[in-house]
């Protein structure tokens, strides 16, 4: 049976952030990689780009193609870990390998959310997690066609503005009043659901899906009020959840994500989690969260890493925060920012409706706990530090919508 | 590792290592105007006047926040610990620049990439080090 010092199950971001973490604290220990995805580390947030054209499949990659021979680490792809056996440290994969490890990783992320609605395995109705999905997708655009994508996240916005480059006609329906509802404000959305749709997006607002109709393949999306819109493609991008089973399984603290400590140790002292699939400190809130989003996941591996190589670096906790661009609106939320995070918090904010700039702050005594940025977003940076340290910002408060705001205002007020 | 460093007393905010940072990168820059990679900010204005200058550049971190946060694998910290950009990996999704405490990453707007300091690893000395006429910039060289 091949052994190994380390063993890391999921070869993305948590999953590579973790071979760069022990590879900081320890140079030699044997480090295997399992996914059963058959492809190099890959960057998930990029598959709607490589929809759109604008990227080749190596350019996915975000790390390069001699990264587990320089790092000393045998990767295992194409191969699902089946079991983890506890008590002889063993994990189990499909073709009966057996591996043993003496620290484990479980980086195994999370997967869309199952949207039950009738008509959902029909052709043409599509998932968007994997580049195997992307690679399908591609397969199936029509340019002049229809596209239709249920659910107005990032995910969802990002695979419409990728459908459109390649000529589609797409419509977005959500069953919601607001785009991008889990992580924006809704000024923030309007803003960018004015620019999608100043391009040829449609947006259903208050659409819940009644079926998706077709017979073999996908014709056409029918929602409760009755209407029908035709559909050659169907993305559901309903969000996502953790990927727990494997550690349900072997029987470690599970609650929505698999439950971590500040170290990134799960219920059993030799197993740690990280990443989407992991539930851990929230920085704002303080209590555990599943903050899916690709900064937290390789953060959290990196930290996972150095512990599981000896190192005692806590976790000090993760925000949910977002940036994109659609149309050339470049727009980031973080934080508490949302209309309904905003009770019993003060908020600062300024708009130029000519330049299409918005800038919120949401603070909690004197703390920023929240930020939104549109169209000028070169300070947001420097929001996101003043969130993650908790700093007071009394002394400065009355310069945080200034358009000059920047790093410099904290240094004079003693801050940097 | 390169480090640069910045002595705020002597600096007098004459943004000359602005000037010289931004042509030292012309070279890469295709249609869009070169934009330097360090930044002269200001502190809070008083009575009228200016602030005291800082400035800006890269701290090339440990652990940088910019890098952690790059889901195109664009930055990427080098084994000389300096962290560098590859703009034909970059799709300007900003994520860099929500990141880095400092604001010192810079979007290029017209060419949807950014840009940041890589410490002019390939010169002897920094354009910015090399210009500044109140040594208000030094370059350290570390293992
Ligand atoms: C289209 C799209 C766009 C996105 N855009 C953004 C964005 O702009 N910004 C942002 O912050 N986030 C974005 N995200 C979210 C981001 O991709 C995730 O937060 C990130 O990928 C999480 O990384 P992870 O390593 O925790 O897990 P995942 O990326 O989910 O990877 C899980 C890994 O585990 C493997 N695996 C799972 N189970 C097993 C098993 N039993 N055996 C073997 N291998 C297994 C998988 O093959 C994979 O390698 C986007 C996601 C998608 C789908
Ligand atoms: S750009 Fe910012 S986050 Fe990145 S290394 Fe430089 S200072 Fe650190
Ligand atoms: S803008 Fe470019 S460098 Fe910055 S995070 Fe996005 S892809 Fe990476």
């Amino acid at each position: 049976m091949n052994s190994y010092d380390y063993i890391i199950i999921g070869n993305s971001a948590a999953g590579i952030g973790c071979v760069e973490g022990i590879r900081k604290m320890d140079a030699t220990g044997s480090i295997a990689i399992i996914s059963y995805e058959d492809i190099h580390a890959y960057s998930r947030c990029m598959i709607t780009h490589y929809i759109s054209g604008h990227i080749d499949e190596k350019k996915m990659y975000f790390r390069k193609e001699n990264f587990y021979t320089e790092r000393n680490t045998t990767p295992y792809l194409g191969r699902r870990a089946k079991k983890i056996i506890r008590s002889s440290k063993i994990v189990r994969l499909d073709n009966g390998e057996e591996l043993h490890y003496k620290k484990l990783l479980l980086a195994t992320g999370a997967e869309p959310a199952p949207y039950d609605v009738t008509g959902n395995s029909l052709d043409g109705v599509y998932f968007l997690r994997t580049a195997a999905d992307s690679e399908a997708v591609m397969n199936d655009v029509v340019k002049g066609g229809k596209a239709v994508i249920l659910g107005g996240g990032l995910v969802g916005m990002k695979a419409a503005d990728a459908l459109n480059e390649r000529g589609m006609d797409v419509t977005i329906a959500i069953a919601s009043s607001q785009l991008l509802s889990q992580t924006m404000d809704r000024y923030g959305a309007d803003i960018i659901k004015n620019a999608v749709e100043s391009n040829g997006i449609h947006v259903l607002t208050n659409s819940p899906v009644k079926c998706i109709l077709g017979d073999d393949h996908v014709t056409g999306v029918e929602f409760e009020s009755g209407q029908t819109i035709p559909a050659d493609l169907v993305i559901l991008a309903k969000g996502v959840r953790p990927s727990t089973i494997l550690a349900k399984t072997c029987g470690i603290d599970v609650d929505y994500g698999i439950l971590v400590d500040e170290f990134m140790k799960t219920s059993d002292n030799d197993i740690y989690a990280a990443g989407d699939v992991a539930e851990a400190l929230d920085l704002i809130r303080g209590g555990k969260v599943v903050h899916a989003i690709w900064p937290n996941a390789l953060e959290q591996g990196r930290i996972a890493g150095m512990n599981m190589a000896g190192a005692q670096i806590a976790y000090q906790g993760g925000i949910g925060m977002n940036s994109a661009e659609f149309f050339g609106v470049a727009a980031i939320s973080m934080g508490l920012c949302r209309s309904r995070d905003e009770e019993g918090l003060e908020v600062l904010i300024c708009k130029d409706e000519e330049k299409g700039t918005y800038r919120k702050i949401v603070l909690q005594d004197n703390v920023i706990v929240g930020a939104v940025c549109i169209g000028n977003v070169e300070c947001a940076g420097v929001f996101n530090g003043l969130i993650l340290n908790r700093t007071d910002i009394s002394s400065i408060k009355d310069l945080l919508l200034e358009d000059d705001f920047d790093y410099a205002k904290l240094v004079g007020a003693g801050l940097g | 590792m390169r480090q640069i460093l910045v002595d705020l007393a002597k600096c007098k905010g004459c943004r000359q290592c602005e000037k010289a940072c931004s042509n030292a990168h012309s070279a890469t820059t295709e249609n869009s105007k070169p934009i330097s990679r360090v930044k002269v900010l200001f502190t809070r204005p008083e009575n009228g006047k200016k602030g005291s200058p800082y400035p800006m550049r890269c701290h090339q971190c440990e652990f940088p926040k910019c890098a952690e946060a790059c889901m195109s694998g664009a930055l990427i910290k080098t084994k000389e610990g300096i962290v560098i950009h590859e703009d034909e990996r970059c799709v300007g999704c900003w994520m860099c620049v929500m990141t880095c405490p400092y604001g010192a990453i810079f979007r290029d707007v017209q060419r949807k990439v950014v840009v940041k300091c890589d410490a002019c690893l390939h010169e002897e000395i920094p354009a910015c080090v090399a210009v500044c006429k109140f040594d208000a910039m030094k370059v350290e060289e570390s293992e």
